[in-house]
């Protein structure tokens, strides 16, 4: 089983993704993005950072490439697809995510450790958390403002506290196989460096992909 | 045929909150004792070939539509100007 770890210009948490993968006992593999081709891995993971300068928006231009164009074909399919901070941005500006993500209220870059509760565990990526449970993740975005319009969506993850502005404080969403979330989650798998609540993450997709 | 410059403006929808917008208007505007209202926003220049500056706006706008040069939930994308370009 390989997850792709997909990188764009400008993606910077790639390696910390890798990290994470390893540790949870999943093999990674770095994907430029011109070298992503549909239905050759088992799962993908699109790491933050700040792809293509974050010009236009966040996350608009990577969202146009035709790496996108095949992960759609992907998550048509069900292939696991978790879109972090950065990566979360292009998932929701390519439409395989509802909503829109927008500088952040108040407007300013935010960097901190924030808690976060997971509330859908019907994800591959949060099965082996408890419906409810409170996680500690850093953060680290200026555009970060979740907003929807029609039906509300399936949050995956909440702030506990008002972090950035976003609509009822969502911090992650999900549809069918396809999480994106603005925390975090291989930056804290380390326990020197974090209580380890990201782990939980990547061993449940791991129990995803084994099942 | 003719080349033209054409600005667009991509801004907020009216119900959309603009912190930015805001912070230049408290920190900036109100300061310095000038009431105003302020939505921040952006302005892509395009020059590009058309029969006349109509035509040219309407390419440009379609363009900008297409490419989603603004999210249409989020953003109004409007021609500010048009003028000949050589």
């Amino acid at each position: 089983m390989v997850v792709a770890v997909l990188k764009f210009p400008g993606t910077n948490g790639d390696f910390d993704v890798l990290r994470a993968l390893q540790l949870a006992g999943l093999r990674g593999a770095l994907v430029w993005h011109k070298d992503y081709r549909a239905g050759a891995y088992d799962a993908v993971v699109i790491a933050g950072g700040f792809s293509y300068g974050d010009r236009l928006r966040a996350g608009a231009i990577a969202a146009a490439t035709k790496a996108v164009e095949e992960l759609k074909e992907d998550a048509d399919r069900g292939t696991p697809v978790l879109g972090i901070c950065n990566g979360f941005q292009i998932l929701v500006e390519a439409g395989l995510l509802p909503g829109a993500l927008l500088p952040n209220d108040p407007p300013r870059f935010i960097s901190r450790w924030v808690e976060v509760s997971v509330v859908d565990v019907n994800t591959p990526f949060t099965a082996l958390y408890e419906e409810g449970e409170a996680v500690r993740l850093p953060v680290a975005h200026g555009e970060g403002r979740y907003i929807y319009w029609g039906n509300r969506p399936r949050a995956a993850f909440k702030y506990l506290e008002d972090v950035n502005g976003s609509a009822e404080r969502i911090a992650g969403v999900a549809k069918g196989n396809v999480l994106g979330l603005m925390p975090h989650p291989e930056r804290a798998v380390d326990r020197h460096v974090s209580a380890g609540g990201g782990a939980k993450l990547w061993l449940s997709l791991r129990a995803w992909l084994r099942t | 045929m003719p080349r033209y410059r054409v600005y667009l403006h991509i801004g907020y929808l009216p119900h959309i909150k603009d912190p930015e917008g805001e912070t230049i208007r408290r920190e900036l505007f109100e300061r310095a004792g000038i009431g105003a209202e302020v939505r921040a926003g952006k302005c892509i220049a395009l020059v590009l070939e058309a029969g006349g500056p109509e035509e040219a706006g309407a390419k440009a706008l379609e363009a900008a539509k297409a490419l989603r040069l603004g999210n249409p939930h989020v953003h109004a994308i409007e021609v500010l100007r048009v003028e000949p370009w050589s």
